[in-house]
């Protein structure tokens, strides 16, 4: 009878070897994942390299929502990389990466409060179609200012994670804000740390005109994980991170 | 009497769970009633009918999306202020908006 060792959450591979290596396997599994950090941190590629790794190594389709970015400038960011993301609901069958474009258009009126059912439906959809497990949301910024309250803000979060949680997803959420997560209460993103089993900082440094970045893990939920801050590089076919192995001292 | 113009086509998205939803449903019902055009209306249930959500680009709901006359416009919102509720269904391209 072998004495039973906490009970270790199974762990997503990301392909970044890296960050594998310094999460002690990947992201959670049928969890969430916070990738937090300033614009031009590299959230946005390693959400997508992560996609691309999975339909590569395990042939798993996956689901990108953009709130902020164009569905067709994403589907060239990532061709630049080399990997491949078709639009909406194209499946004719076969895994993919399924770009869902979910950014509100400008010129929609409004009157009185609304709430984010409609992407609930359509992501049911999307996922029925597609059979993906892994969903990106990039950024929740956005689909947080798209809601007025602070309550509207928690409550919407709220369902995004019950629907996560129902339909057994691992999802990587980006957040743009670069202010401390433990900001003022009232804000919405005070609250996410609270619903993530995993946070991730992404950080970028420009000094003697020489760009640096770095990315460490800043929670891991019920794993052991290397905490310290790891050089990143985006290169030509992605992300690389490097960081020696995760001490199970 | 009913006015001869062809009806207004309007598609209504809501989730009937949520509370915003129930809100505007009751305030088209309510505002329909004293129209004098005739109204087509289609209601769909995003959570029951999730691949129209996914067709329609639904995000947010309540949606109203009025589909006749054109342009093809949307109403986000539990519709808390019938007079932007009558202005949106009756509002054509030439009238600026109010």
């Amino acid at each position: 009878m072998s004495i039973a060792a906490a009970p270790s959450i199974s762990k997503l591979a990301t392909g970044i070897d890296g960050f594998d290596r310094l999460s002690g396997g990947g992201v959670p599994e049928g969890r969430t994942t916070l990738l937090v950090g300033g614009p031009g941190t590299g959230k946005t590629v390693f959400a997508l390299n992560t996609l691309a790794n999975r339909l590569r190594d395990a042939g798993e389709s996956g689901i990108f929502v953009t709130f902020e970015e164009d569905a067709d400038t994403l589907i060239a960011n990532a061709a630049s990389f080399g990997w491949t993301l078709s639009s909406g609901g194209a499946a004719e069958g076969g895994p993919g990466i399924f770009v869902l474009d979910a950014k509100l258009n400008p010129d929609v009126a409004q009157s009185g409060d609304f709430d984010l059912n409609g992407l609930i439906g359509a992501l049911t959809a999307l996922k029925e179609r597609t059979g993906a497990r892994l969903i990106v949301l990039d950024s929740i910024d956005w689909l947080l200012a798209m809601l007025d309250s602070g309550a509207a803000r928690r409550r919407e979060l709220l369902r995004l994670r019950q629907w996560l949680r129902q339909e057994g997803a691992t999802a990587l959420l980006t957040a743009k804000t670069d202010q401390p997560l433990e900001g003022d209460a009232e804000s919405a993103l005070a609250y996410l740390p609270y619903m993530t089993e995993c946070v991730v900082v992404l950080h970028h440094e420009v000094s003697r005109r020489v760009a640096r970045r770095w990315i460490r893990l800043l929670k891991y939920r019920g794993a052991a994980h290397n905490s310290n801050a790891s050089p990143l590089l985006i290169r030509s076919g992605g992300i690389m991170v490097i960081a020696d192995k995760v001490d199970m001292g | 009497g009913q006015s001869k113009q062809p009806p207004i086509r309007l598609q209504f998205f809501v989730a009937y769970s949520a509370p915003s939803s129930r809100a505007a449903m009751a305030t088209l019902e309510s505002v329909m009633k004293t129209l004098e055009d005739r109204v087509e209306l289609e209601v769909i249930d995003v959570i029951r009918s999730p691949e129209r959500a996914l067709e329609e680009g639904i995000l947010v709901t309540p949606a109203l999306i009025r589909l006749f006359p054109g342009p093809k416009r949307t109403l986000i919102g539990d519709l808390r202020s019938e007079s932007a509720l009558r202005r949106f269904l009756h509002d054509s391209p030439l009238q600026p908006e109010r």
